[in-house]
């Protein structure tokens, strides 16, 4: 080998290594001779690649609404949880139509795992995400597992929310249509004269003057 | 073709031992980032990789995931580069306005506070952004304006690998090797 070519010169261990074609020198055999990046400057490159960050690691802002979304779902999660830890635990009795439809079917256990996961989930996001003011690719993926896991647990408080709604539409519906009707009635009856009769009317008072 | 004879043979003999490399610029190095116009008139910000304007306070670089698996693939070659170096394509319209008259007559050196506020912020992820409205828009129904950001840049960023026939000094003729590339 040229040992004044200046790559040579640039990098020593790395070109003897290639120019024996793959066969080990006696060095190399004996284990003295060991691959040290150091030595040839090919470090740099992968010493940069290891301190680098991958792009979906930058963290993008997070808007208000949604901020304040997550920090309400966390005291309410924790709440539900502890409510339905006590149903779970046996110290709240869960009967009635009520409790079974918001524990979906007596599935507590179940929406508390949901609970807990999603508030475990949170509050450990809160620091990483700076209050959920900020945050990158595998915390959005996080907040949305939370939140997916915090919806599941309040499942059954929707579906009684849901309920309650339709329960009060259906005869609100009712009130409204039967206030309307009676309202029209009333309206048919004070319906101004037909036109001749109001005219012999207005022709009555005027001669009365 | 390369004028320095030292330089050519350098190149000649990296070509052969890595053939899948490109073909290099011979540039001069420099230690402090500079701002410089190239033939086509775009202004570029040209610098040692840790001088990086876009390098977080942890002095982390950020690149994107195929480009990331790309310059791990390249380093695994053993390739001995000395040195590294980062181009950042401007916008003319930018902040770098300013300068360009004063740029075509040749490069300028600038401070790294001047080439972070020339190239400004790394861009928003497209897809942790889109991710983020679908979020806001399932969580609180609503959706946002968050994503204008992630598109409003489409600027290149260059990684250079450089070899010289000595360590690389300030203004030295070297080997400019473009390893990876993307928009952002």
């Amino acid at each position: 080998m040229d040992t004044d070519s200046p790559l040579a010169r640039l990098a020593p261990q790395d070109i003897r290594r290639n120019r024996t074609n793959g066969v080990p020198t006696r060095s190399q055999r004996n284990g003295r001779h060991r691959h040290r990046p150091e030595e040839d400057g090919s470090h740099i490159l992968s010493e940069f690649v290891e301190r680098s960050q991958p792009w979906s690691r930058e963290r993008v802002p997070v808007p208000r609404r949604l901020r304040w979304a997550l920090w309400a779902l966390v005291p309410v999660e924790l709440f539900w949880a502890i409510w339905l830890a006590t149903i779970v635990t046996g110290a709240t009795a869960c009967r009635g139509p009520i409790c079974t439809v918001i524990t979906l079917d007596h599935h507590a256990a179940a929406l508390l795992a949901c609970g807990v996961f999603s508030v475990a989930g949170l509050t450990g996001l809160i620091p990483t995400t700076r209050g959920f003011s900020r945050c990158n690719g595998p915390e959005v993926i996080g907040l949305a597992t939370a939140t997916a896991a915090g919806g599941a647990s309040l499942l059954g408080i929707a579906a009684l929310m849901t309920g309650a709604l339709i329960l009060l539409i259906i005869p609100a519906t009712f009130v409204l249509a039967a206030t309307a009707t009676s309202r029209r009635e009333t309206n048919h009856a004070r319906t101004r004269p037909p036109y001749p009769i109001a005219l012999v009317e207005v022709a009555g008072r005027s001669r009365t003057r | 073709m390369l004028a320095d004879p030292e330089l050519a043979e350098l190149s000649v003999q990296i070509n052969q031992m890595w053939p899948s490399l490109p073909e290099p610029l011979p540039l001069q190095w420099t230690e402090t980032p500079l701002v410089s116009i190239d033939r086509s008139g775009v202004p570029w910000v040209i610098g040692p990789a840790e001088h990086d304007p876009l390098r977080s306070a942890r002095g982390r670089t950020v690149i994107p995931h195929k480009q990331r698996a790309s310059l791990k693939r390249i380093a695994k070659l053993g390739i001995p580069f000395q040195r590294l170096a980062i181009a950042h394509e401007l916008d003319p319209e930018g902040p770098v306005r300013q300068l360009l008259p004063a740029l075509r007559t040749q490069p300028h050196p600038c401070t790294q506070e001047v080439a972070r506020a020339l190239v400004g912020d790394v861009p928003a992820h497209p897809g942790v952004t889109r991710a983020v409205i679908v979020l806001d828009a399932a969580v609180s129904g609503a959706t946002s304006a968050l994503g204008i950001n992630a598109v409003a840049s489409v600027l290149d960023p260059i990684i250079f690998g450089v070899i010289a026939p000595t360590p690389p000094r300030h203004r030295q003729l070297c080997l400019w090797y473009p390893l990876v590339a993307w928009r952002w």
